[in-house]
């Protein structure tokens, strides 16, 4: 009897639950990769609680460079690359960072064009950078570590060199 | 040798002769000094004259101011800029309204729709040339960009930049160099047809318009006319102070001869051209023609009209006196005159005389002084190039500098300021407040704004970089993350007690307090930073180690050297806004530092890049440590003493940042990041009196403002691989899941999450056991 009491009582408790739109998080807003829940098999009693913002999202991070403007200077970069200009490329990145300043990949160029001038030690925290930016762009950090792996081979440092390999082939 | 001694006898009987004639009595001697000193001073002056001359002329012909500039507007679709800021920025640039586009530097608006022709702008990694293009805009932001000849799509174009300021020489001396062939051959016809119409014929000092000077100052009975020639009016111009006494006059003779000895006559015009004073602009001179075309009508020398000529050939007889915007008629009445006296020599038709005379001055409008626009701003630009350049290089040799100034963002934190001020002041009964700001980029630690006072055009105390006050709650953000850097000890949900504490140091007793005057009992890491509580700040602090806290503010950015003591933890070091800001850039970065900079590039008169200011980071904290602090910063402008931000900045717009304040309301600080920018402000008074302002009903004010006209991206905190969820039951700390009533998911270095269950999951577990289970 007791315990068909709680019944009750949780039920109630559910349904309040159920009308409530907001459920309280303290999560802030922040960018997750999205991960399935587990799929438990519980009593369907109160609803689960799930992530909703208070906003339709503004996702800084793009997978890949979304807008024309930083494609251009991407392209533009890439061509001063190939013709020799390092300097004049990493001017251009800069520019298209100033447009995109969250985006993984420009910072991720920008520490290629920098192992490039063999500049180890900026290309190493540009990569690491890219890395804190990268969110779940497993293919990109790869890149990254490759990065990080070599400049810290040109710095004189083998063991981090191996870890970060280690990291690359992760 | 013969006929060499005859002469020497010869000069001799002559000297005797004449001497005799006219010195009797006096000794011989005498009579030679008499004649030769004044010859031998006349001769050491004139040698001295010339070599001045050839200095000047050779040398300060080519002073030329450096140039700063702002940083250039890249236009793309989708900028949020709408129609009206862009015609701003277009009018800042000084672009001229001209349907026709017919010069570089022009523009024609219909509605959301521009046609413009840019100006060509050397940066440093490319020239850009000027350009034919159209700009089409929604209400908000760029639609599209497109060439105009050929029709075709531009992904993204640089403006050239607004010039913000110029470093000039002690005179303030400014131009624009011309070469004699940039300069329009009528232009060059219509000068010497009205001040010196034998300038090409005359040794430098023409007796015929002295004749005629003389003869009209006679008539008038005073000095109304002058007879000098070009050559003389560049002498004048050059090295001499104003005045008219006959021995200047003398002097500039004598130069103006010397002058057309040394150098050709397109030499000197050249030089005439340059140097010539066409104006004032508050504390700037304007020199040369060059210069006078841009500050009277926004035009190149070679865009120049008919009408426009006439008037810088009438302002030579007095640019003061003639003044086109403080006395328009007389202006134009020399004006017209001199299109009548270009007609008289026939240099230009009826017809052509005629339409100039009927079109207006058309100078353009002139607003605040160029030098002192952004007086703060430009001391940091002339600090941070002074570590590379000589004080002559920056006044003389015309470099171009790019800098990071961002205009809207600039004139944003200004307007807030100062009406923040105002109203401060007058609902509290409060005087003699003063702020200081600094904004950068949130990424690359460009300095986009900054200001040094309450009058923003005041180049006096600049408080932004030399004034120090204690920085008070803004460090506790570095304790905090100085704890959560240690991760198998601390979390976000680690109990504090925020009970209270007396500390002993150097024989004295310290018993620090909350703000209310409350002990709040155990509270939870995340909670005691939100609300800024003290007492649980120095526990935490003490028991993380004050030289540990202290090393994170190393790390942070912090270069000036903190002592050891415990009441570093409630901000008992001096600190200006410029270094707060530097320790805030690492938390808005990542955890990655990067030295705050004001200058982009440098660029030599002719073009040649000379030094770029290129973007760098160094990682110096652990990025998963500065994310939790950031979430706390977060919170702490969604429920703990920054929520006040949110009655000015939209609810779903996220930022995040930290109040600071001060024993007795002395200092009221803010230092917080949306997106795109880091701001920090501070107000206080410059006697260090109390000024009845915390960070919240002070600066933050300013802050929210300020972030909710500049900024266009609200923080979007990414969370390092390490971070992962846990749903935390708040009552007990512990681990709780989704189904617990109240518990509240928190992000954890992986692993620091406590294990322990919460007592509503072993209510769960009961309550999931299934029913059936009971029955039987």
């Amino acid at each position: 009897m007791n315990q068909l009491r709680k019944w009750w009582i949780l039920l109630i408790f559910a349904g309040l639950a159920a009308c409530t739109s907001y459920p309280r998080t303290d999560r802030p807003a922040v960018t997750k990769p999205y991960e399935p829940p587990a799929a438990k098999v519980r009593p369907a009693v109160p609803p689960p609680r799930v992530y909703v913002p208070d906003e339709p999202r503004i996702h800084e991070v793009p997978a890949a460079p979304s807008s024309p403007a930083v494609i251009a200077l991407l392209d533009a970069a890439e061509n001063e690359r190939l013709s020799g200009q390092l300097d004049s490329a990493v001017a251009t990145l800069e520019r298209a960072i100033k447009i995109q300043p969250r985006n993984a990949k420009l910072w991720h160029e920008m520490a290629k064009l920098r192992l490039e001038q063999t500049n180890p030690r900026l290309a190493l925290d540009l990569a690491r950078k890219s890395n804190a930016l990268a969110s779940g762009d497993r293919a990109l950090k790869r890149e990254n570590w490759r990065i990080i792996a070599e400049a810290s081979q040109l710095l004189g440092d083998s063991e981090g060199a191996a870890r970060a390999r280690e990291e690359a082939d992760r | 040798m013969k006929r060499n001694s005859r002469k020497k006898q010869g000069k001799r009987v002559l000297k005797k002769g004449w001497l005799s004639r006219y010195s009797r009595g006096v000794p011989r001697i005498w009579i030679f000094w008499i004649i030769f000193i004044p010859v031998l001073i006349f001769v050491v002056y004139v040698g001295y004259l010339d070599h001045t001359v050839r200095q000047l002329f050779e040398g300060k012909r080519w002073a030329i101011p450096a140039h700063v500039y702002a940083s250039p507007v890249e236009l793309y679709a989708g900028l949020p800029l709408p129609p009206a800021g862009f015609e701003g920025l277009l009018l800042q640039l000084r672009y001229r309204k001209d349907p026709s586009l017919s010069t570089e530097g022009t523009f024609f608006r219909q509605k959301r729709e521009f046609e413009v022709h840019t100006r060509a702008f050397r940066f440093w990694d490319q020239a850009q040339p000027g350009r034919g293009i159209a700009v089409r805009f929604s209400d908000r932001q760029v639609e599209s960009i497109s060439n105009l000849k050929p029709r075709q799509d531009i992904a993204i174009l640089r403006m050239d930049p607004v010039q913000i300021g110029s470093f000039y020489p002690a005179h303030n001396e400014d131009r624009i160099l011309v070469r004699l062939d940039q300069v329009p051959k009528p232009f060059i016809e219509a000068l010497l047809a009205i001040e010196d119409r034998d300038f090409y014929r005359h040794p430098g000092v023409s007796i015929k318009a002295i004749a005629r000077a003389v003869f009209a100052n006679i008539r008038a009975g005073g000095v109304v006319q002058g007879g000098s020639t070009l050559t003389q009016q560049l002498a004048k111009n050059f090295y001499l102070n104003a005045g008219r006494s006959l021995w200047r006059k003398i002097n500039e003779a004598l130069i103006a001869i010397l002058l057309e000895m040394r150098y050709s006559k397109d030499e000197i015009l050249e030089a005439y051209l340059n140097e010539i004073f066409l104006g004032q602009d508050g504390p700037r001179a304007i020199h040369g023609f060059g210069l006078a075309s841009q500050f009277y009508f926004d035009r190149s020398i070679g865009d120049l009209k008919l009408h426009h000529t006439a008037l810088l050939v009438a302002l030579v007889k007095g640019a003061s006196f003639y003044d086109p915007r403080r006395v328009p008629d007389r202006a134009k009445e020399r004006r017209n005159l001199v299109i009548d006296r270009l007609l008289a020599l026939k240099l230009v038709s009826l017809e052509q005389a005629d339409i100039a005379k009927q079109k207006p001055l058309e100078v353009s409008y002139r607003g605040r002084y160029s030098t002192t626009q952004f007086p703060a701003f430009m001391d940091l630009v002339r600090r941070q190039l002074k570590e590379q350049y000589r004080d002559e290089d920056l006044t003389s040799e015309g470099l171009q500098i790019l800098t990071t100034l961002e205009l809207p963002v600039q004139q944003a934190l200004e307007t807030h300021a100062s009406r923040s001020l105002r109203d401060l002041e007058q609902g509290n009964r409060l005087n003699q407040l003063q702020i200081a700001g600094v904004v950068t980029s949130r990424e690359g630690g460009d300095v986009v704004a900054l200001l040094g006072g309450r009058d923003p055009r005041f180049a006096g105390f600049n408080r932004a970089l030399d004034t120090q006050r204690l920085i008070g709650s803004l460090i506790k953000p570095a304790v905090y993350l100085t704890a959560l850097l240690d991760s198998a000890r601390y979390s976000m949900v680690t109990q504090i007690d925020d009970t209270s504490i007396r500390l002993k140091s150097g024989g004295k007793t310290w018993a620090p307090r909350n703000f209310d005057q409350k002990e709040h009992g155990t509270v939870a890491l995340h909670q005691a930073l939100t609300n800024s509580y003290n007492l649980a700040t120095i526990r935490l602090g003490l028991d993380v180690g004050i030289g540990r806290v202290v090393k994170t503010l190393h790390d942070l950015g912090i270069e000036r050297e903190i002592e050891n003591y415990p009441s570093v933890l409630l901000g008992a070091v001096e600190l200006s806004p410029f270094e707060v800001t530097q320790m805030y850039q690492t938390l808005a970065g990542d955890g990655f530092t990067t030295p705050l900079k004001a200058i982009r590039s440098v660029i030599a008169s002719d073009g040649t890049p000379l030094q770029r200011y290129p973007l760098t980071v160094r990682q110096t904290v652990d990025p998963a440590a500065v994310f939790l602090t950031n979430v706390l910063l977060q919170k702490v402008m969604r429920e703990g003493t920054g929520r006040s931000a949110y009655s000015m900045i939209p609810d779903h717009y996220n930022v995040a940042g930290k109040t600071g304040t001060t024993n007795d309301l002395r200092d009221s600080w803010f230092a917080g990041f949306s997106g795109d920018y880091l701001g920090v402000v501070w107000i206080g008074r410059d006697d260090n009196k109390p000024t009845g302002l915390t960070g919240s009903s002070g600066a933050l004010k300013v802050w929210s403002k300020l972030m909710r006209d500049a900024s266009k991206q609200p923080v979007e905190l990414i969370p390092p691989e390490s971070i992962e969820w846990v749903w935390i039951d708040p009552q007990s700390g512990l681990r709780a899941d989704e189904r617990c009533k109240n518990a509240v998911e928190y992000p954890f270095i992986a692993g620091s999450a406590p294990a322990a269950p919460a007592p509503c999951l072993d209510f769960l577990e009961e309550e999931s056991k299934p029913w059936y289970e009971e029955w039987f």
